[in-house]
């Protein structure tokens, strides 16, 4: 792709240029549909650690989440999004594996924080995973020892982004029913 | 009161030999592993010693050939504190529990056997606590070595940035 | 959830087997119970840890003395404070350092900040748990005013790293003490705001008077610490009973529960005792500005810092309860052995022993009442 700019991981980038010449040939009603499904983003409070607490906060009354239709819900089967909030082990890597499974697609994930990012500070320790984007695929990444709430904002607002630039008219490559994806 | 008055209070009651101090910022009492749970009671109930409140239990690795566990009292009623030291093998740790004496102390043993794998006759419930139950090895052991990966998850990333000033050793496989 | 925590029940009687958590609203963080339940009554809940723990007594062991602090923020994310100062005390006594007056002001004021923050969360979460969301977005807008001074303090929301080995590492700004006489000014009628609403509703009581009721026999043997004593009647608290920094300076009460709704011990004085709790942080952050003396606010100490051999024991009176700090060092630059005690560990422990006869939300009661943060007990 030329002209092309990837920003994050290895898995999960967001492709700008790409994006923007999707929006050029998107229709109409691609764009309704993506703007009311990117108006009403119900995430998943998967809080293990700090940054959950930092979560907590974005929803409170100061950067108020819910403006933007995002509201938390506590069970996979019910949310669009999921936000690894906080230090992954082992343990749990298990659990929050199952935990994606079980929410429908479409489903976007953010790495909050330097923990689900790369394993943060605890990168030396026996039991945290060095990075979720070793058992789940990732679309935004979130960096910060916990990202302050603009920060987590700007990053839901990344995977607004995202949802507005999918295609429904496209046939996806794998054969899957749903939008094409940017991924 | 002092560690070396409590000792000897220890002495009286139960036996001269039972009880020595360690000398230390703050001495400690050190007692062998099975005169433990009586020495235990004994604190608890004595009128002038009181020790009613465990505040932790911890073990310390001391390679290469002891292990030891640490045992912080403080009593609420006369307001003094007192630290005792038990010293085992390093081979086949083993220090009786002191569970039946405050129950408190009984997730405290199950950690140190989680993770430095000493064992605690009379525990009732001794598993593993803090790390899954598959897992093998004791991390807090000077000697522990992390193996490649858990449950299919690598337990290295391959570095996507290439440091180029600074001496760095190469990333190494496991 | 773990095949071998099935050997604590006994599995002949045909009741339910439910799992809670480890991902669930109302454990505090990410503790498991695996419930054997009659229908709503339960006969066992067994508490299941651990997915949390990040090995951090082991990384201390590759971390030198002073590089350990920022993981201290980490382990009781709520009173980041606390940990930082227990950390620094620790290290203090093993190296002989007398941290200056004016530094121990500072962090007496910092922490009884952080106090006021994490009551607000726990007694939030509380309602939060028994049904009333509205109360815990008023917290969290009091916390929002905390979390402007601790930055303007040291430039963090939540992870401080504000003590140092000796001292602490940053100055009050300018017009910081009019700042936080302003949201002290604001924050006592917003106590009594949430006494009215919250303390003395009767469906809160209800569901929280005479549930769980924990004597003090029992808390004392199982180690439980904090407002979690203080509310079963045991009068013993570290800032008076073990006084360290310049507690003995501070006039404050220690508030016990008193059982005026039920019997003493239950889930309503665990959650009364900490509301008294932030309006007695409140009397000593006044004190604590206002004494305030001129001086350094860090210590001489070397540049590699390395302890004599010898171990040490400290403890702070932390939200949670005591956290104490056992720092054992053999003479070199890194930490042998750092061991942290923490309130919520043993706190987890009287659950089992209490839950018998409990219904399910008796539970969640019971669980939020005792405000467990899970990093605390898994570290």
């Amino acid at each position: 792709m030329t002209g092309a700019t990837r920003i994050g991981g290895p898995d999960g980038a967001i492709v700008l240029g790409r994006v923007e010449e999707m929006l050029r040939q998107t229709s109409v009603l691609e764009r309704a549909l993506n703007l009311s499904r990117k108006h009403s983003l119900w995430y998943y409070l998967f809080a293990t650690a700090c940054c959950g607490i930092e979560l907590m906060q974005t929803g409170g009354p100061r950067t108020d989440l819910d403006r933007f239709g995002m509201v938390f819900r506590s069970t996979p089967r019910q949310s669009d999004l999921m936000i690894f909030a906080g230090t992954i082990t082992y343990k749990m890597a298990r659990v929050a594996r199952l935990l994606y499974e079980q929410m429908a697609e479409p489903k976007y994930v953010i790495a909050m924080g330097s923990c689900a990012n790369t394993g943060g500070l605890f990168r030396d320790s026996y039991a945290v995973v060095k990075g979720i984007d070793l058992f789940v695929p990732v679309d935004v990444y979130i960096p910060g020892c916990p990202p302050r709430p603009e920060a987590l904002l700007e990053g839901m607002m990344r995977v607004q982004q995202i949802i507005q630039a999918e295609r429904w008219a496209v046939a996806r490559p794998d054969g899957r029913n749903g939008p094409e994806r940017s991924r | 009161m002092e560690a070396a008055d409590i000792a000897r209070l220890i002495d009286e009651r139960l036996g001269a030999g039972t009880a020595s101090v360690y000398e230390d910022l703050e001495p400690q009492v050190a007692i062998a592993p099975e005169r433990l749970v009586e020495a235990c009671l004994y604190l608890r109930d004595a009128q002038e010693l009181r020790f009613d409140y465990m505040r932790c239990l911890t073990g310390l690795d001391l390679p290469p050939d002891a292990m030891a566990v640490v045992i912080h009292l403080v009593s609420t009623v006369l307001k003094h504190r007192l630290i005792l030291r038990v010293e085992t093998s390093r081979e086949r740790p083993s220090v009786p529990s002191v569970e039946g004496v405050w129950p408190g102390a009984g997730w405290f043993e199950r950690e140190v056997f989680d993770l430095l794998g000493v064992d605690f006759p009379g525990n009732r419930d001794l598993r593993r606590i803090l790390l899954p139950d598959e897992w093998i090895g004791h991390p807090l052991r000077k000697d522990y070595r992390e193996s490649r990966a858990f449950f299919n998850i690598p337990t290295r990333r391959a570095e996507s940035i290439r440091v180029v000033h600074g001496s760095v050793p190469p990333a190494e496989e496991g | 959830m773990d095949r071998s925590i099935l050997q604590r029940f006994d599995l002949t009687g045909g009741e339910m087997l439910l799992n809670m958590g480890p991902q669930h609203p109302s454990t505090h963080g990410v503790i498991n119970f695996v419930i054997q339940a009659d229908g709503e009554v339960m006969q066992k809940a067994v508490p299941e840890v651990g997915y949390l723990h990040r090995g951090m007594e082991k990384i201390a062991e590759g971390m030198t003395w002073a590089g350990f602090m920022p993981f201290t923020d980490r382990i009781d994310y709520l009173g980041a404070m606390f940990a930082n100062q227990g950390y620094a005390m620790a290290v203090e006594r093993l190296l002989g350092v007398e941290v200056p007056r004016r530094a121990e002001h500072l962090r007496v004021l910092a922490c009884e900040l952080n106090r006021i923050a994490s009551h607000l969360i726990g007694l939030g979460s509380m309602a939060l748990d028994l049904g009333a969301s509205t109360p815990f977005t008023h917290a969290i807008r009091e916390r929002e005013a905390i979390n402007d001074l601790t930055e303007e303090l040291c430039g963090a929301r939540l992870t401080y790293n504000y003590a140092r080995v000796g001292g602490v590492s940053h100055d009050i700004p300018s017009g910081f003490d009019a700042r936080v006489k302003r949201f002290l000014d604001r924050f006592l009628p917003f106590v009594d705001e949430f006494d009215r609403l919250i303390t003395r509703n009767e469906i809160f009581v209800k569901r929280s008077a005479s549930v769980a009721v924990i004597t003090a026999a029992e808390a004392i043997a199982h180690g439980l610490a904090g407002p979690n004593l203080r509310a079963s009647g045991v009068d013993w608290d570290l800032r008076r009973d073990e006084p360290y920094s310049v507690y003995p300076e501070m006039e404050f009460d220690v508030p016990l529960g008193r059982g005026e709704r039920g019997v003493v011990g239950d889930c309503y004085d665990r959650f009364v005792v900490r509301v008294e709790e932030m309006r007695q942080s409140a009397r000593i952050v006044r004190q604590a500005l206002g004494g305030l003396p001129a001086g350094d606010i860090q210590a001489k100490v070397p540049r590699k810092i390395k302890p004599a051999p010898g171990s040490c024991y400290a403890a702070v009176e932390s939200a949670r309860g005591e956290m104490g700090f056992y720092v054992v060092s053999d003479g070199g630059p890194e930490p042998y052995r750092v061991k942290i005690r923490c309130g919520s560990f043993t706190a987890m422990t009287i659950i089992e022993h209490k839950s018998p006869g409990l219904m399910i939300a008796d539970l969640v009661a019971l669980f939020a009442s005792l405000d467990v943060v899970a990093p605390e007990v898994d570290r």
